[in-house]
């Protein structure tokens, strides 16, 4: 964690979910592929990042988002992303391809009932 | 003459003779009449004939010329003339005596009445035959001494002077029966005779003996008051009523020289020194005053060497029964020891204060200097060795400016070695004290070492006596304390020198202190500039200004800081605050809870946890340090403050019209009680609002805080609405020509809404350089009036452009990245450069950039040579963000 950006990965329902705030760049993107890792290797289904309280993301945290789907997607995992709601954040995601592959969703609920609906249990 | 005519004349003769007899015989003793004077009386009374004349002649002649001029004449005529002549004598002499014995019946009846008034009257008369043998002596007297009649001895003195027949007087002791012992006082006055002789003597006999022990014993108090006074030391003077010297002691004439018999008229005035002669009996003497005033007064008075001493005269008057002035009786006392130790002790106790003005070593010397001139010397300097062993001239002073000039002229050229023989360097080795009571050619010659010109010019300060004294501290000489006098006449004695010692030693004590604070100072003042910021953050739209004036008091260096600073979100952390106490010790615990804040502010911790956190620091580090300070984040985009205050005075917000809120929150300061849970509060600043943090000293350069904080809210308000809106602009308000003794820091937040500026950044292109360059675009952002997506789009494309930058232009090596924002009309220019080659991401899987730059900016281009890259962006602030595809 440092002073810009904040990436808590936690469990709630037994899906995991990386809550991002603060400004995501090339200085914390490692930390954010790492927290994308470490709930890969939960194996619970789905994964659900949520950028809702991120001032600042930039084309690194794309790609390490779409690193990440692509990782998960390989496990027979989903990514399910909670974007902010300005439409320049929701624009980038779109032009980057990703809003229509990735589950995205407006609120934290909605993606957590999203994972919910795809859990499997780890084995 | 024949037969006949002799029988005549002697028969006339033998009548005649015994007529006289019979006068002589029958007048008493006591009348007025010698027997001879009855011949005239009895010659003018009875009318003699012609020829009774004759024969008187006859008598006389021998009867020549009777018989030649009476030759008619037989002798029965000349018997019968001598028996015609007879009878008319005794006629007369009967007719005397008659008289005779008529006085003496009076003169016994005046006599029994003198004997009467003598016995009635209380005190003792007296009567004495002209040979001396008493008559009488009133019984009064003999009742007071006892006795029935004068002793033996009384007596023959009474007789010695009665016989010298003139009126006398004189006093006798004598002892009564019982041995009571008077003194009579005798007066004695001849009854005269009509010859002029003494006939009787009558007299008095007074007891004085009453009056005799009185003047006896005041003779013995004059005598003894003749001896006090000319035995006194102190100058004794008596003066008539209007001011005038009468009289003088013994010690007036040893003092001033003169001798008994000169003109005292102005004597005292004359020895008055000018300065005091306001407070001379003279003066004072002139002035409206009671009677019974006492003058007093202290003067100085010349002695016959000419040198004045201090003297403490009295006087009072002397005064009759009705009140009126007789004369008055001063003493002068010699007080001029006593007198000159006070003046000395007064001298030292102001020279304690003036050196205590000071914590400076120069404004030391010079303080030195100036008390040395002229109440010890007419030239002083003050000379210092300094760490390096040299001697330096910390100050000179001359009560003659060109004299003065002359001495830092010769200071200038002719700097003096440790090692060197000039006397200042000699005492500087020695620690003893040296002196000159003349001037030294030997040594003048040695000192300027041949050099003529130095030579003349230590010859042209004229020094007839110096004195070099030494200044410790401790075992070591740190400097030397200078004296010199240009006047012959003056010369250091050993009061001077004993003066001139206590003044080294306190000045020595003094230099030190300053020499520690000097030290102590400029530490604390590296520190403190260490531990204040700079320079303040430049953030569009939140104008930050700071004043920081160092106390007028020398005592140290204060406790009190500011800072501010930008965290990584936008938002700014304000600190203020002022550590209890003075000098290194607050100054380091400044920079510590100053640093504190800072590490735990970019923790996002809010101020109250902040002023917690710092707590517990200041617990583990020292717990006996008080500290108040706010901690503040402003949040630009948001405009509000948000703070905590442990214990500091409140912040003003002035807005509007120029109200002025006092944004008050309790709390307590910091390092008094634990666990203390501070406080937040929240404000939503105005688009336009001017805040102000400070520390006490700005308030406390009123009489009271209130008045202080009541001036304080006057200037934050006339700030504010004159848009001076800054923090000297506050300070200056509020102290005017004034400089507070305190340490006063102001900082000061203006909110104002800027018209928009042009933004030029310049980063090392370094990945950390990202995000303070986004910080900045933010505030600029919100200065053209950017909305939060427009803002968000603004800060990710410029984001890209400068992560482009930083990541492919330079590689390995020192290179900056250039960004420009302008804003004009609602459209935002961007313009990012770089001075660096371009290289093509390494990665396939990126390279999203360039397209989020275009999707994202209402234009955009990008150019790019072996000079470097330039990205050029626009954003409309009104345009509608479109979903474009990819």
């Amino acid at each position: 964690m440092t002073d810009l950006a904040r990436f808590d990965l936690t469990m709630v329902d037994g899906i995991p979910i990386i809550d991002a705030a603060g400004e995501l760049d090339m200085t914390n993107v490692h930390e954010l592929e790492a927290r994308f890792a470490e709930a890969a290797d939960l194996n619970c289904g789905v994964v659900v990042f949520a950028l809702a309280k991120v001032r600042y993301f930039d084309s690194r945290t794309i790609h390490a988002v779409a690193v990440a789907a692509a990782r998960l997607a390989k496990n027979r995992q989903h990514l399910a992303l909670v974007l902010p709601a300005l439409p320049s954040a929701r624009l980038i995601f779109q032009m980057a391809g990703l809003a229509s592959r990735l589950a995205v969703f407006e609120t934290r609920e909605e993606a957590l009932a999203f994972g919910r609906a795809n859990h499997v249990t780890p084995h | 003459m024949s037969l006949r005519g002799r029988s005549g004349a002697v028969a006339a003769a033998a009548a005649t003779a015994i007529a006289i007899g019979y006068v002589d015989w029958a007048t008493p003793e006591t009348t007025q009449y010698a027997p001879l004077e009855v011949v005239p009386v009895a010659l003018l009374a009875w009318l003699l004939p012609l020829r009774v004349a004759l024969a008187v002649t006859a008598l006389i002649t021998g009867g020549v010329a009777y018989e030649e001029q009476l030759s008619g004449f037989g002798g029965w005529d000349i018997l019968q003339n001598c028996i015609s002549l007879a009878v008319s004598y005794f006629a007369v002499a009967i007719l005397i005596a008659f008289v005779k014995r008529r006085s003496e019946t009076l003169l016994e009846s005046s006599e029994a009445q003198y004997r009467a008034v003598g016995d009635a009257i209380p005190f003792g008369v007296w009567s004495a035959e002209a040979s001396g043998t008493l008559r009488y002596v009133s019984p009064s007297f003999l009742a007071l001494i006892g006795a029935t009649s004068l002793a033996d001895e009384s007596l023959e003195s009474l007789r010695m002077f009665v016989r010298g027949g003139r009126t006398f007087e004189f006093e006798r002791e004598i002892t009564s029966v019982e041995g009571n012992r008077y003194t009579i006082f005798t007066r004695g006055t001849p009854v005269l005779e009509a010859g002029g002789a003494a006939r009787r003597f009558v007299g008095i006999n007074l007891d004085i003996t009453e009056r005799t022990l009185v003047e006896r014993s005041l003779q013995a108090s004059e005598e003894r008051y003749r001896l006090l006074t000319e035995s006194m030391p102190q100058i004794v003077w008596v003066l008539s009523a209007e001011g005038n010297i009468q009289w003088f002691n013994e010690r007036w004439y040893t003092y001033t020289g003169m001798r008994r018999g000169d003109p005292l008229a102005g004597a005292f005035p004359a020895r008055v020194h000018p300065a005091d002669r306001a407070r001379s009996f003279r003066t004072w003497i002139s002035s409206p005053r009671q009677p019974t005033d006492v003058y007093e007064a202290q003067v100085r008075l010349q002695g016959e060497d000419g040198t004045y001493r201090w003297f403490l005269s009295r006087a009072a008057a002397q005064l009759d029964a009705r009140g009126a002035i007789i004369s008055w009786l001063g003493t002068s006392t010699d007080i001029d020891v006593s007198k000159r130790a006070q003046e000395q002790l007064a001298f030292l106790a102001r020279a304690t204060d003036a050196l205590a003005t000071t914590l400076d070593v120069e404004a030391t010397c010079e303080v030195l200097s100036r008390l040395a001139v002229p109440a010890l010397a007419d030239w002083c300097g003050v000379y210092l060795r300094d760490d390096d062993d040299a001697i330096r001239a910390g100050a000179i002073a001359h009560g003659d400016p060109a004299a003065l000039a002359r001495a830092w002229a010769i200071e200038r050229r002719y700097p003096r070695a440790l090692d060197g023989p000039s006397p200042v360097a000699q005492v500087m080795r020695s620690g003893e004290v040296l002196a000159f009571d003349a001037p030294d050619p030997a040594l003048r010659q040695n000192v300027a070492a041949g050099d003529a010109t130095h030579e003349r010019l230590l010859e042209s300060l004229a020094f007839t006596s110096a004195l070099y004294v030494p200044l410790h501290s401790g075992m070591r000489t740190i400097g030397v304390l200078a004296l010199a006098h240009r006047d012959e006449q003056r010369h250091f004695d050993p009061a001077d020198r004993d003066l001139a010692r206590e003044l080294a030693r306190r000045a020595a004590v003094a230099l030190e202190n300053a020499r520690a604070y000097d030290r102590e100072r400029r530490v604390a003042d590296s520190l403190q500039a260490a531990f204040l910021p700079p320079t303040l953050p430049r953030i569009p739209g939140l104008a930050l200004d700071a004043v920081y004036s160092p106390g007028a008091a020398e005592s140290s260096i204060g406790g009190d800081w500011y800072d501010a600073f930008q965290l990584a979100d936008g938002r700014v952390v304000l600190s203020i605050g002022d550590v209890a106490g003075r000098g290194l010790r607050a100054a380091v615990v400044m920079g510590r809870v100053r640093e504190a804040i800072r590490a735990f502010a970019i923790q996002d911790l809010e101020p109250a946890a902040i002023l917690a956190a710092v707590e517990r620091v200041l617990r583990l580090s020292d717990g006996e340090t008080m500290v108040t300070a706010i901690v503040a984040l402003v949040d630009p985009r948001r405009k509000t403050l948000t703070f905590s205050n442990a214990g500091h005075p409140p912040p003003l917000l002035a807005s509007g019209d120029g109200e002025v809120e006092m944004l008050e929150l309790d709390g307590i300061p910091l390092g008094i009680f634990d666990d203390v849970v501070h406080g937040t509060r929240t404000v939503t600043l105005p688009d336009d609002a001017f805040l102000v943090f400070y520390t006490d000293g700005l308030i406390e350069l009123e009489r009271d805080v209130v008045t202080g904080l009541g001036a304080l809210r006057v200037a934050a308000s006339d700030c504010f609405t004159t848009n001076d809106r800054t923090a000297a602009a506050i300070y200056g308000a509020v102290a005017g020509e004034r400089v507070a003794s305190d340490d006063v820091a102001i900082l000061t937040v203006n909110t104002q809404r800027l018209a928009s500026e042009p933004l030029e950044l310049a980063f090392p292109a370094i990945p950390e350089s990202a995000r303070l360059i986004r910080a900045a675009l933010e505030q600029f952002a919100d200065t053209a009036r950017l909305d939060a997506d427009k803002r968000f789009a603004l800060e990710v494309a410029v984001g890209e452009a400068v992560t482009n930058a930083i990541e492919h232009a330079y590689g390995i090596g020192d290179g900056h990245v250039f960004v420009r924002a302008a804003e004009s009309e609602g459209t935002v220019s961007i313009e990012v450069r770089d001075d660096g080659r371009w290289r093509a991401p390494r990665n396939e899987g990126r390279g999203r950039g360039v397209p989020i730059m275009r999707a994202l900016s209402s234009s955009f281009g990008i150019h790019s040579t072996d000079a470097g890259t330039v990205v050029r962006m626009s954003f409309d602030a009104r345009a509608e963000t479109s979903m474009k595809p990819l």
